[in-house]
């Protein structure tokens, strides 16, 4: 097997075995992003002077029998709304095509410091907004598995490069799916963790009540291991949640719901064949599933594009080309700056987006659309309590169809929005959500939601490890 | 709910956008497609329901405000991101 193609737990055994060094696990990730990523057009930027003399440091390290942390000397890639300090973070945006992070976020600096190898920048959505990459201002990524079609967004480079082997994980973020429609596309975990459970200092802002960092990776274990480096609260993010009080439980006889909303109209009955095989095995495992309603969850897409374009149109107004931005632009007064600026910098998408939120925040608007949305928003996290006093997870597919060819739901925006029917729901309640992949359709996988309570992370992975390996 | 031309003009002035004539059109099919799309808002009983504000229900953050001593490294990486400055001050076409 190649190095690059080993999992975060193989490549760590090999690193402490000394079957290889990390030069040369870090070098077989770089030779596999030089020989394919012009095809597959994951990674924004690259940075492999600095990932080798980390993995340099790291060989040391060993060489002297130092005991290595699970994650030091891993290659992995990092998705391009997340600033590492002297580096560019584009967020896939024309409008900050040359911005290098004055800062680095804290999912980066708690990373380095376990010694982890970071590779490069990966390609994304403008602004996390899409759900194919095909809104990068750099280009769309490609699909791994069949280059014609999309590896899903807004995280895909981060899953390209994954499931192709240029990286052994990556960091995503999701706001309404970005993580775990990529993973089920790309045939790879995807895992949102809990709102509030990862810090987002050093995050782009998409829509910040719904945003969440998360990796992406080979296995369950592998995203856990990413996911234990980096939670917990930050005090730069006064979203983040103190762990200090929850401890994880052990469930014996759990108790599992199909969400009977994701099923029938609009799922490719291929996806569903797939989904009851896996509950007739957890079934033989003495694991029982029945169908279950979450009521409302079926306007959680409506809900997610009412509160999500609102926030978006708060979060880039700053994008005025004032302390970032395009000198070049000539303009008779400061509001013809403004305008200039933001009228070249965005693609279509983001402006879109911005000029929804306006409307929806708009006097007179506000109250029938803002508002509703968020009644609706608890609505839909009371019925999930509900459901979760009774049922441990809930189970669903993560997309209602296989990817999608690329230029296949670029001019329908709604279209493409209804991809993400299935996870945003997750995010509207603040929930923990993993996707794992569960078998293909002809060369393309599909992937399995398990969605569990507020603060059941750990009881999610592991509930997603039982079905990974049966 | 229907957008028209002349509301796609007033958003796009309060989101200081401009758009070309095909974009306007363009524009106002798309936000009207949504729109109709999330009109099903509506159908859901909210009458008892208290807004979201916080959904893992953490209330009032608060921390000391302590001045944290900025190196000159770091001032520099945040003014060479600036497309245009005079000495330490951003600079800006006049407003008045």
């Amino acid at each position: 097997m190649k190095l690059n193609e080993l999992t975060i737990d193989q490549a760590h055994q090999g690193l402490v075995a000394k079957d290889f060094s990390a030069v040369e696990l870090t070098q077989a990730c770089l030779n596999c992003i030089e020989k394919t990523d012009s095809k597959i057009n994951a990674f924004l930027s690259l940075d492999s002077k600095n990932a080798l003399e980390q993995a340099v440091v790291v060989d040391q390290r060993i060489s002297a029998n130092k005991k290595i942390e699970i994650l030091e000397g891993i290659p992995l890639a990092i998705k391009d709304n997340i600033c590492i300090e002297k580096t560019k973070t584009t967020a896939g945006s024309k409008m900050l095509e040359n911005y290098l992070a004055p800062y680095s976020a804290t999912v980066f600096n708690k990373l380095h410091e376990q010694g982890v190898v970071v590779l490069g920048k990966t390609n994304m959505d403008e602004f996390a907004m899409g759900s194919s990459t095909e809104t990068s201002a750099f280009g769309p990524t490609k699909n791994p598995h069949d280059l014609k079609c999309s590896p899903g967004g807004s995280s895909g480079g981060s899953a390209a490069a994954v499931a192709s082997g240029m990286a052994l994980g990556a960091l995503g973020s999701d706001t309404g799916g970005s993580i775990r429609q990529p993973a089920s596309f790309c045939g790879l975990v995807g895992f949102k963790p809990t709102y509030g459970r990862v810090s987002r200092y050093g995050l782009l802002a998409m829509a910040s009540s719904l945003d969440q960092i998360g990796p992406l990776g080979k296995t369950v274990n592998d995203v856990r291991q990413i996911f234990k480096v980096i939670e917990g609260r930050d005090d730069k993010d006064a979203t983040t949640i103190n762990l200090d009080n929850f401890k994880t439980k052990t469930k014996k006889n759990l108790r599992i719901g199909l969400l009977k909303e994701s099923l029938g109209q609009g799922l490719d009955p291929k996806i569903e064949t797939e989904i009851r095989k896996i509950i007739q095995k957890l079934n033989g495992l003495g694991i029982e599933v029945e169908e279950v309603s979450v009521p409302e969850i079926d306007k959680s897409l409506a809900c997610y594009y009412v509160i999500m374009p609102a926030e978006v149109s708060s979060n880039l107004s700053r994008y005025d080309g004032v302390r970032f931005g395009d000198q070049k632009i000539a303009a008779k007064n400061l509001e013809e700056y403004y305008i200039k600026t933001r009228s070249a910098g965005f693609g279509d998408e983001v402006k879109r987006r911005i000029m929804l939120g306006t409307f929806v925040l708009s006097a007179g608007y506000c109250d029938a659309y803002y508002r509703q949305a968020q009644k609706v928003r608890q609505v839909i996290k009371n019925n999930f309590d509900q459901v979760f006093q009774a049922f441990d997870f809930i189970i669903s597919p993560t997309t209602p169809t296989p990817a999608f060819k690329l230029g296949e739901k670029v001019d329908d925006p709604l279209a493409m929005y209804l991809s993400d029917i299935y996870t945003a729901p997750a995010n509207l309640a603040g929930l923990p959500a993993i996707s794992l992949p569960i078998g293909k359709i002809g060369k393309l996988p599909i992937g399995l939601q398990i969605m569990g309570p507020q603060m059941s992370d750990y009881e999610v992975l592991n509930f997603a490890e039982i079905i990974e390996k049966i | 709910m229907k957008i028209d031309k002349s509301q796609i003009d007033h958003l796009a002035k309060l989101s200081r956008l401009e758009l070309s004539v095909k974009d306007q059109t363009k524009f106002v099919k798309n936000l009207n497609d949504i729109l109709g799309y999330v009109e099903q808002l509506n159908q859901v009983d909210t009458k008892e329901i208290t807004t979201t504000t916080q959904i893992a229900g953490l209330k009032n953050v608060w921390r000391d405000d302590v001045v944290e001593p900025t190196d000159e490294t770091s001032k520099n990486e945040i003014k060479n991101n600036i497309p245009a400055m005079e000495d330490d001050y951003l600079k800006v076409k006049r407003v008045l």
